[in-house]
């Protein structure tokens, strides 16, 4: 099976050794072996695990489409790296901030917006390993 | 008649600019290269869309979506992008005159213009129209959140009622000799491209190695999908995001003609100060010529004269 994960600035992933894939779908974790039936999928903020033949690749996303073809899996993510890429201190202030804007809960700043910054923090730490 | 000193502070005068003009174009060559890579490589990842939306919007005859809403146009939003600074020709001004011919010639009566670039801004508010919403900064590199923000603003405008259409002007980059400035209606969006128009559209767009691949198209058009969470959901958010990344891919062009435009703006006054120093020595020369015969005609007189 065949990836190619693709964010409007790189290409993060290309693979043709897959064995399986984890895809954070928003209802929820979705896990694709050969042979799926074809499909689109809107994606969440979350983890991808692609599977290949030596050992896993973990990446953290913050949403996004992904076409499952006749063994060949499209992942269009607003944004996609690797647990080895993430920089840890960026989401860390981001994360912070977001908690900030949260906390205050002032009228002006959006806080869906807050609230959609923190997931995104929150999820790049926790791909990114222990604190 | 100026002296020789005077000519030759105006020649190290001209030489100072000369160097100027030369180190901007060798920053906007660099920047002009970085910014094609960012073209470059948002293309993997548009054409993959578009694919996507195509094959949606396509078989999707039945769908309705807000942003396919066609209503009679009375009142129209315009989002302007040029840049923060000058010295770049008539990138800017191009666009601005652009942006006011579309204001002017629109039938309602309020301006709903977002520009991007504080040239771009001052440029439309100099022409006498409003400038509604402005982001500045916001180049170098372009990111997409920012795109996403902008796209926000002119969505909300859309489906709320305020406009009826949404024109987006930009400059469109071709290669550092050639931009061109374009207007593009971003909403209500075209109901479906065609695999025709997408084909066109890619032969333009794609790099080598890449191909359009109309039999793939087809073929995943007789496939049945699953979709999760649901079809309408899915083909709203395609329809939806599509907007972001034309918003973003429009910022990325316009900065790379801004690139293009400054780079070549300062090769021709290079050349130019090059021109004026050559003159300028010429006349410098002929100056202190005038002034040695003269000096030298002085010696020969006074000889003669105690002779």
């Amino acid at each position: 099976m065949e990836i190619r994960i693709i964010t409007p600035r790189n290409t993060v992933l290309e693979a043709d050794d897959v064995e399986h894939v984890l895809l954070p779908a928003e209802g929820g974790e979705l896990g694709i072996l050969p042979g799926h039936i074809t499909m689109v999928c809107s994606l969440g903020v979350g983890r991808i695990q692609v599977d290949l033949a030596d050992g896993p690749v973990r990446l953290a996303t913050s949403g996004g489409f992904a076409e499952v073809l006749q063994d060949r899996i499209i992942v269009l993510a607003d944004t996609a790296e690797r647990e080895s890429d993430i920089d840890v201190d960026r989401a860390r202030r981001a994360r912070e901030r977001a908690a900030e804007r949260l906390e205050k809960r002032v009228e002006d700043i959006d806080m869906a917006r807050a609230e959609a910054a923190f997931a995104r923090a929150a999820n790049r730490l926790e791909i990114a390993g222990p604190e | 008649m100026a002296t020789f000193r005077e000519m030759k502070d105006r020649i190290s005068g001209v030489k100072n600019v000369q160097q100027i003009t030369r180190a901007m174009k060798m920053v906007a060559a660099a920047r002009l290269r970085r910014s094609e890579e960012g073209i470059r490589a948002l293309r993997p990842y548009s054409s993959r869309l578009d694919h996507l939306c195509a094959r949606f919007l396509r078989g999707a005859t039945g769908v309705e979506h807000d942003f396919f809403q066609q209503r009679p146009v009375s009142n129209i939003a315009v989002l302007s992008i040029a840049s923060d600074r000058g010295l770049c020709g008539a990138y800017n001004n191009r666009v601005v005159d652009a942006t006011v011919k579309l204001v002017e010639e629109s039938p309602g009566e309020e301006d709903h213009v977002v520009a991007v670039g504080s040239r771009c801004i001052a440029g439309v508010r100099r022409a006498g129209h409003k400038v509604e919403r402005s982001f500045e900064d916001i180049f170098n590199p372009v990111r997409y959140p920012v795109a996403q923000d902008i796209t926000a603003h002119l969505r909300r405008l859309f489906l709320e009622g305020t406009v009826d259409e949404v024109q987006v002007v930009f400059t469109e980059f071709f290669s550092p000799m050639r931009q061109q400035v374009v207007t593009r209606r971003l909403l209500p969006c075209p109901p479906h491209l065609h695999h025709q128009e997408i084909k066109e559209h890619h032969e333009r767009e794609l790099p080598e190695g890449m191909h359009f691949e109309p039999e793939e198209a087809e073929e995943a058009e007789r496939l049945v999908y699953l979709y999760e969470p649901n079809y309408e959901q899915i083909c709203s958010r395609l329809v939806a995001h599509n907007l972001s990344i034309q918003v973003y891919r429009a910022l990325l062009e316009a900065q790379a003609s801004e690139h293009g435009a400054r780079m070549m703006a300062m090769e021709n006054a290079t050349d130019n100060a090059e021109e004026m120093i050559d003159e300028l020595t010429l006349q410098m020369n002929r100056l202190r010529q005038e002034s040695i015969t003269r000096e030298l005609l002085d010696v020969v007189g006074g000889a003669g004269a105690l002779q």
